[in-house]
């Protein structure tokens, strides 16, 4: 454990701590462009510098591990000057075109201009132009903006293994491009988009449509795989407009992947049920929730007085959270009684790890281990079949579908038998054809409008913050809430995801000791899961 | 000097060619290396080589036997460790490796053999520069030969040491000189010069212990193993003690290579008819660079120095690589810093921010003052990029130009005052160097 001086200040950091992030415990982390805490150090663009009292000149501090007796100085006038060279030398042949620039806002060549730079250049000579170009399905490049901090290609180095990126030519002339015929498309390429210090490298996905500085942000987790990687959600003018990662060593460090980021259509889908409708005599009607409600009660109660307790079945998914599935344990198991309560499968995706050992899972069902904690259900395909053959022999004549699914997977058996059922309720996200022969169509929440708790395929408990409004104000949660009210029962802790996490972990010894306050913004292992952060490089430092 | 400086680096006749082998044993050469690997232990040759007090010379001047006991023992860092030959010499201005290497190339082979015995390497890799191709082709007529006679090899003298070498040729890139940028080259990467520390010694090629030495530095170690340390430090001085080979070039009467005694002055080498011979025409010299074309410039009245190490730093200047340009007074020294501006931008590997920036900025603020366009101001802004350049970079190249910009304007202010008027007719040079 070296201890050093830092602008005066003593301090103790772990050996083989690097100067800049020991620095950044004291002060300001000193201003940089290359160095990225997830990728191995370069020290190339020669801004990070310190002075270290002994050494000839100034260092750059990216490199260097913090060693003991070492007294450093981030202010001092030398390190002020090189500061300003450096910035200088960066803008001479940038195109200062932040005003058509997506990354204006959240560009560090930006603030650092404003911190170290100066007002006005004294270059007079003529700049390098360079055209833009295509660097593959997902990403363009504006080759005028780049500062060749080799982020970008040591993320595809390291990180992916496939080294897409290359710089060309040499000096002032050097150029970051592909090779001829090889595309940038790997899964985790928009990742470089976000580490790019300034706006060289493109998401054409995000191309032109908010400046940052207006969007919205939410600290939430992404719902494409069973993985869970820590995600910032942004919208702009209500629209879900970009998702970045968040950092967690426990999950997903830096990155997530670009399915995650752009499998979030269907949010604001056209298509996608925004309306409580009842369905009567083959007529629909939009219909407020109190009477949706009544007539869910009325269906169920005269399911139950003509066939018994049992004729009600159950269908979840594993887009419900760890508290809306709670909640729809107790309507279905304890208020209803339910003869069957069981969980559909989203069809499998493919697994991928990358040569640093992030994992985009093949497991689709964003909350499967939620499922399994709170539930004790796995979703299966084999026991919707069974449920449907339990609705075609009469023995189920009322069935509750909750939680519904980006793509919609109802085995055709359970469509087929569904109109015989006396009573089918559908949530949903998307229309499908159960959708179509519900009785009563419930819109489902997305996951950007949820506030509650998914768990990871490590048992990681994580929170969703609601960045949009779901259709139905309250969400799934707020749906179950009034549908346990209607029938009698009142949802534990006041039906909010606070509470009903608190009578969750009461009841629920896998959710011992967690409270919903605590899971915080990198979520906490629930009771019996691994909490071990990962280290963030495949083959070590 | 009381006795006459007998040479013992420049020996050859002519242009080694097949037979080199035979003249350069005749001559006593690999007697050096039997004895070495026959009769010496490696610590012996690497004490034997620190207390010659031998220096670098491929510029920096780094003690030779300090920087091979850098080396760690096997037991810290295990497995192979490999000697690299630096002739990748692309210095403007130098041209003393090719010499050795052209007439002689069986001397650097010795002196890397005993070099690598020295540091326990078993293979020596030789980086020669791209535009040498006849001197690619002798040496490796030389290891042919030196394979054939039992200098290379299994059971090197019937001891258990065995000695490869491998000739690399490199692609046309100077900053490849510069030693770790050399070794990533070699590995077959971009020619990208590395962080140090680690140094080479501890983590170099494929991250083993690696020591590079400059051609010269090897030919100068036979002679110390076969003549001993009292020899060697009775030529040149104190502190930088030995023969050197000087390469004379510009306005001289005799250009080319001299092999001299260290501390021998630059006015002898200039003018003494068996060295310059003066200059060419009887035009008064205006300039001389001492130490190929990255040293700060020396004016005329400035010329009474010392060619060693030490006394050149004292001049404000460095000895480098040893070549000593010459410019009379027909010279425009804002064309010369023009063409060195040039150079550097254009062998900027483009890594590090201020040498990436700085070296085109500076070429093209030149390239105005050489269209007669110059700006007042353009001086001190020419002064502060070189300012803001100067040791902020990974390895040196960015001093490299920052030190002729700084030393021509400050000792020739109103040579560029000249190209402030339009007084001097444009010129116009070869399109293939013209800045973008």
């Amino acid at each position: 454990m070296p201890r050093l001086t830092i602008n005066g200040q003593e301090v103790e950091v772990p050996q083989g701590t690097l100067l800049i992030e020991a620095c950044a415990r004291v002060t300001e982390k000193p201003p940089h462009f290359c160095y990225h805490p997830g990728l191995r150090p370069d020290g190339n663009c020669r801004m990070c510098m310190v002075k270290i009292e002994g050494m000839r000149g100034v260092s750059i501090s990216c490199t260097l591990p913090a060693a003991e007796g070492m007294v450093v100085s981030t202010e001092h006038p030398e390190v002020l000057a090189a500061r300003r060279g450096v910035m200088e030398f960066l803008l001479i042949h940038h195109p200062l075109d932040c005003p058509v620039c997506d990354k204006a806002g959240e560009c560090i060549l930006q603030d650092h201009s404003y911190d170290h730079g100066r007002g006005a250049s004294r270059y007079i000579e003529p700049k390098i132009v360079r055209p833009k170009r295509d660097l593959g399905p997902r990403i363009a490049l504006w080759p005028e903006r780049c500062i060749r901090c080799s982020r970008c290609t040591r993320f595809l180095d390291e990180v992916t293994g496939t080294s897409e990126l290359a710089f060309f030519e040499r000096g002032d002339r050097t150029d970051l491009d592909i090779f001829p015929g090889r595309p940038i498309d790997n899964p985790l390429s928009l990742n470089i988009v976000d580490i790019c210090p300034v706006g060289a490298l493109i998401s054409k996905d995000f191309l032109f449509r908010a400046r940052v500085w207006n969007l919205r942000k939410k600290a939430s987790v992404c719902a494409a795989c069973s993985r869970g990687c820590n995600v910032v959600l942004e919208s702009y003018e209500g629209k879900l407009t970009r998702l970045v990662p968040r950092p967690n060593p426990h999950v997903n460090h830096h990155w997530m992947c670009d399915h995650g980021r752009l499998s979030h259509a269907y949010v604001h889908d056209p298509r996608r049920p925004r309306q409580i409708v009842k369905r009567e005599d083959a007529r629909s009607f939009n219909v407020a929730l109190p009477e949706a409600l009544e007539a869910i009660r009325a269906g169920l109660e005269a399911v139950r007085a003509a066939h018994g307790a049992a004729a009600v079945g159950g269908l979840v998914t594993a887009w419900l959270t760890n508290e809306e599935l709670h909640l729809a344990g107790r309507l279905l198991r304890d208020v209803l009684g339910a003869r069957r309560l069981v969980a559909l499968a989203a069809p499998p995706g493919e697994a991928y790890v990358a040569k640093s050992g992030f994992r985009i899972a093949a497991d689709r069902n964003p909350n499967r281990a939620g499922l399994e904690a709170v539930l004790g259900l796995v979703p299966d395909d084999e026991a919707v079949r069974a449920l449907a053959a339990d609705i075609e022999t009469g023995a189920i004549r009322a069935l509750l579908v909750l939680g519904g699914m980006p793509a919609p997977a109802y085995p055709e058996e359970l469509v087929a038998v569904a109109s015989r059922l006396e009573l089918l309720v559908v949530q949903d996200l998307v229309p499908s054809a159960l959708l179509d022969r519900a009785h009563i169509v419930l819109p489902a929440a997305a996951a950007p409008e949820k506030h509650g708790s998914f768990i990871n395929d490590d048992g990681r408990v994580q929170r969703l913050e609601p960045l949009l409004v779901p259709p139905v104000p309250g969400g799934d949660l707020g749906i179950l809430g009034a549908l346990l009210r209607a029938l009698g029962d009142r949802p534990p802790g006041g039906g909010g995801a606070v509470g009903v996490f608190a009578d969750l972990a009461a009841r629920n010894e896998r959710f011992q000791g967690l409270t919903f306050q605590e899971l915080g913004d990198l979520g906490r292992p629930r009771r019996g899961a691994e909490d071990r952060p990962r280290p963030p490089h495949a083959a070590g430092e | 000097m009381s006795t006459p400086y007998e040479p013992y680096l420049l020996t050859a006749d002519g242009t080694a060619d097949f037979g080199a082998l035979r003249r350069y044993e005749e001559r006593g050469g690999w007697a050096a290396a039997r004895r070495a690997v026959t009769e010496m232990t490696p610590a012996e040759v690497i004490g034997l080589v620190k207390a010659a007090g031998l220096r670098g010379r491929g510029g920096a001047g780094f003690p030779a036997g300090v920087k091979w006991g850098f080396v760690p023992p096997p037991d810290r860092v295990p497995g192979p460790r490999y000697l690299v030959v630096n002739a990748d010499e692309s210095e403007p201005g130098t041209f003393k490796d090719q010499a050795l290497l052209e007439t002689d190339p069986h001397l650097t082979l010795e002196g890397a053999v005993i070099a690598a015995y020295a540091i326990g390497a078993e293979t020596i890799y030789i980086y020669i520069r791209g535009e040498m191709p006849a001197e690619a082709r002798i040496l490796q007529e030389a290891i042919h030969e030196a394979y054939g006679a039992g200098h290379l090899g299994a059971g090197l003298y019937d001891t258990a040491t065995r000695m490869d070498v491998t000739v690399h040729r490199g692609a046309g890139a100077y900053i490849c000189g510069e030693e770790t940028a050399l070794l990533t080259s070699l590995e077959g990467g971009r020619g990208y010069p590395r962080i140090k520390p680690p140094f080479p010694a501890f983590s170099g090629l494929f991250g083993q212990p690696t020591i590079i030495n400059n051609v010269e530095t090897l030919a100068n170690v036979p002679a110390i193993v076969n003549r001993g340390v009292a020899w060697f430090r009775s030529m040149g001085t104190e502190q930088s003690p030995g023969g050197k080979i000087f390469s004379l070039s510009g306005h001289l009467k005799r250009p080319g290579n001299y092999e001299a005694p260290l501390g021998i002055g630059l006015l002898t080498l200039l003018h003494d008819p068996r060295y310059g011979a003066g200059p060419w025409q009887e035009r008064p010299f205006k300039a001389v660079i001492p130490g190929g074309s990255s040293v700060p410039v020396l004016r005329a009245d400035e010329l009474d120095v010392r060619m060693d190490f030490e006394s050149l730093q004292a001049a404000g200047t460095m000895l480098g690589s040893g070549g000593v340009i010459a410019m009379d007074e027909s010279v425009d020294m804002v064309e010369v810093l023009y063409n060195l501006a040039r150079f550097y931008h254009h062998e900027s590997c483009g890594q590090c921010t201020p040498c990436r920036e700085g070296t085109g900025w500076t070429a093209r603020i030149l390239r105005r003052f050489h269209e007669n366009r110059g700006r007042e101001e353009d001086l001190a802004l020419l002064l502060d990029i070189a300012d803001q350049m100067m040791g902020k970079t990974i390895c040196p190249l960015a001093d490299a130009l920052a030190m002729p910009v700084k030393s021509h304007v400050t000792k020739f202010p109103d040579e560029f005052r000249r190209h402030m008027g339009g007084e001097i007719p444009r010129y116009v040079p070869p399109s293939s160097w013209a800045v973008g």
